[in-house]
């Protein structure tokens, strides 16, 4: 049996999980795989990652076989701020071809390009998104605005070219009914109210206008009181604004902004009152608040507003020792002092178990655990992460060993930043129960000695993921508890020459590796790396705050499929989210 | 546990409880539609699987069987190929032509899981590579001529521009 028996439907169901550029070059595999490869089921959604210039953009669009069953394209292209690189402008040419040959393409997302010309767009298009575009200034204002008839969401996000007299063409494209402005600072209230329709804001559902032009509160309370308005996104408007009408329909309300504005809001009037308060505003599954909350107000918070029934993880933070406000020290410094508001109180811990049924994750960083009982944690409980908490009672105290006893689901612990832990403690932990997950990043003691007792052997074998960043280890010694192990995720600190690579975790998938000081991969541990190669369930090797001048050396040595990524510290990753799908996660 | 008997192209049969075996869409259909009775000792012909395979077939059944039912395909939700357990990871470590005829088997006996991870192991093995490095890694034959190949580089070349 080999590949080339493999039936067409068959070799379908294989393909369906690679992206275009694999699809690419699977067609220059042989003549079977070509046809297969250029099936129509393939080419419905094409989204690509990396820049595509418009030169290969063109390319595509005029050979490729399949374009007619395009019905999503999601592109990015070159243009950055105040720089039109080659290959960034959108030519008439192209959009001849998109016309031409993409008679079913219905969504188009073009992120970074410059566009000459909005109108001659497929006019069939039901959504469309400019994010981050050049677009000519008033580029939807014009006679050709009969086109787009059949346009349902138009994204503008950060397309800060669109003005005003746009505005004015828009409102005759009455099929709109998701509008994002986002960053479009040319456009203020006081224009929207001025230029939008009454008819065009009557069949809006949804619109986002974070950081637009917030000049006039009056002209922006009559924008919004759209009868049929589900959704609305703004910035931080609360203080000038005074919110006597909210759309009736409203089932979601994004304020970019803190908690205190909410608050703020809510004391408004009855009305806002009411909305506010209204359940489906608060039905998240998880609530992170980035926001320190001052003494009491956590409380209130949870108790009006945070836990509701629908509620599956909770993140909230406790206030930070004052001389770390913003930094996090690592390791802890022993003379750490908490205020009196970073208790986590025994109330709000039984309100989480009265009011949620499906409570699994519990996230606190930052609090007083001292004198806290652990049995009146929610039962359902999955993971629960401690972070940076402390105990003037001791360790492990009451609250800890109350959760591991208490606990029949708890998979997943995370100690990061108990700098105070010792081996007893440890070895508490190691006996009182059966773990998937285990973190102890900033722990300073060392686990080595423990390796020998059978319970800890024991424990270990049953891990899945360890973090161990910052503890004091030596990789020879963990080795040979290790090479047996289910364990598919590992962090470890420093990447070392006497590293016994051979030796990890047969079914490790995910190795991340973080160095405190901006050290080199040097080549003699890179030739201890060779052992890596070996590794073939290997899926991602992470290398955090570490220059690595011989990537390129690295690649080769890790096994076929595995990734290579290297991070700053603090790097964030990701792509803006467009603005609808950030409704789905809020709803 | 009721039982049903599966026979394999080879004449093998298999003794297996009927809730693993239901798994398979292809044998709850016969079960259910052409009223296969439980208590039956005729065994269920699968004349398109061997017994070796038939055997992993089974074995992969019984370890999922608790397994909630796999969601429907959504065209809209991006494909994840890192998701394979560690399990079917390495009862998926298995030379390509019995990965092949897993496949197959999947595919005539509809069992959505199955088929999904086992596609998705061999995806991993496209993943990246060079249509050479793809020809090497499956033993295909180029089967095009100098201009035919000639043509189809022209016409995926946009993806490799830089």
């Amino acid at each position: 049996m080999t590949a080339v028996n493999l039936p067409h439907e068959v070799l379908l169901s294989i393909f369906q999980y690679l992206e275009v550029e694999d699809l690419c070059r699977l067609s220059r595999v042989c003549k079977l795989w070509k046809k297969v490869s250029n099936d129509r089921s393939l080419w419905k959604v094409v989204t690509l990652k990396k820049e595509l210039k418009v030169g290969p953009l063109k390319k595509l669009l005029y050979h490729h076989a399949a374009t007619d069953a395009l019905q999503r394209l999601e592109i990015k292209g070159p243009l950055k701020l105040r720089i039109y690189p080659k290959g960034s402008a959108i030519t008439d040419k192209c959009i001849e071809l998109l016309n031409e040959r993409c008679p079913n393409l219905t969504t188009l997302v073009l992120e970074s390009y410059n566009l000459e010309q909005i109108s001659h767009l497929p006019k069939n298009l039901k959504h469309l998104a400019l994010v981050k575009c050049s677009t000519p200034l008033d580029g939807f204002a014009g006679h050709l605005v009969h086109k787009f008839s059949e346009l349902k969401s138009l994204d503008l996000t950060n397309s800060t070219k669109v003005g005003s007299k746009d505005l004015t063409s828009l409102s005759s494209y009455t099929s709109i009914t998701q509008l994002s402005l986002d960053g479009c600072y040319r456009i203020s209230a006081s224009f929207l109210q001025a230029y939008l329709t009454l008819e065009f804001l009557s069949q809006l559902e949804k619109l986002s206008i974070v950081g637009i032009t917030m000049n006039d509160a009056d002209a922006l309370i009559n924008v919004l009181s759209s009868p049929k308005m589900s959704m609305l996104k703004v910035l931080r408007t609360c203080e000038m604004m005074s919110w006597e009408y909210l759309p009736i329909n409203l089932q979601a309300l994004i304020v970019i902004g803190n908690t205190d504005d909410l608050g703020r809001l809510c004391r408004v009037n009855q009305l806002w009152y009411r909305i506010l308060n209204d359940p489906i505003l608060w039905r998240r599954k998880f609530i992170h608040l980035k926001k320190r909350l001052k003494h009491g107000a956590l409380e209130k918070f949870l108790y009006y507003k945070g836990i509701t029934k629908y509620l599956e993880k909770l993140w909230i933070k406790g206030k930070a020792p004052t001389a770390f406000i913003g930094e996090i020290p690592s390791p802890l410094p022993p003379y750490m002092v908490y205020s009196r508001s970073s208790r986590i109180t025994e109330k709000s811990l039984e309100l989480l178990t009265e009011r949620c049924e499906n409570f699994t994750t519990l996230i606190l960083e930052w609090f007083n655990l001292s004198n806290v009982p652990g049995n009146v944690l929610p039962r359902s409980l999955r993971k629960l992460a401690l972070i940076g908490c402390c105990t003037t009672d001791g360790f492990p105290n009451q609250f800890v060993i109350d959760a591991l006893r208490h606990l029949p689901h708890l998979e997943s612990f995370d100690l990061n930043g108990w700098n105070k832990l010792t081996r007893n403690d440890l070895l508490v932990i190691f006996n009182s129960r059966k773990l998937k997950d285990l973190n102890i990043d900033g722990c300073t003691i060392s686990i080595l000695p423990l390796i020998k007792i059978p319970t800890v052997v024991e424990f270990l074998l049953g891990l899945r993921k360890l973090s161990m960043i910052g503890t004091q280890t030596s990789f020879k010694a963990l080795s040979n508890a290790f090479s047996t192990t289910k364990m598919t995720e590992l962090r470890l600190l420093r990447i070392d020459e006497r590293a016994p690579w051979k030796h990890l975790p047969n079914g490790l998938k995910v190795l991340i590796i973080k160095n405190c000081h901006y050290e080199m991969v040097e080549l003699d541990s890179l030739s201890a790396m060779r052992g890596l190669s070996n590794n073939e369930s290997l899926r991602l090797v992470e290398f955090l705050r570490l220059r690595v001048r011989n990537r390129r050396e690295i690649m080769s040595i890790l096994p076929s499929h595995c990734q290579l990524s290297v991070k700053e510290f603090g790097e964030k990753t990701g792509n803006a989210k467009p603005i609808f799908d950030l409704y789905q996660e809020f709803i | 546990m009721p039982s049903i008997k599966l026979s394999s192209s080879d004449g093998e049969v298999f003794s297996v409880e009927v809730e693993i075996a239901k798994q398979s869409n292809t044998i709850k259909t016969m079960l259910e539609d052409l009223g296969m009775d439980e208590e039956d000792d005729e065994a269920v012909p699968l004349p398109n699987v061997n017994a070796a395979i038939l055997k992993r077939v089974i074995q992969w059944c019984t370890y999922h069987k608790d397994d909630p039912p796999p969601p429907e395909d959504d065209e809209n939700k991006e494909k994840r190929t890192d998701d394979i357990s560690s399990w079917d990871a390495d009862f998926l470590k298995v030379d390509q032509g019995t990965l092949f005829e897993l496949i197959l088997a999947a595919n005539y006996l509809d069992i959505k899981g199955l088929l999904d991870v086992t596609c998705k192991t061999v995806a991993n093995m496209i993943k990246g590579k060079s249509p050479e490095e793809i020809r090497k890694t499956f033993n295909i034959k180029n089967d095009f001529t100098q201009a035919e190949e000639d043509q189809v580089r022209r016409e995926n070349e946009w993806c490799e521009e830089k």
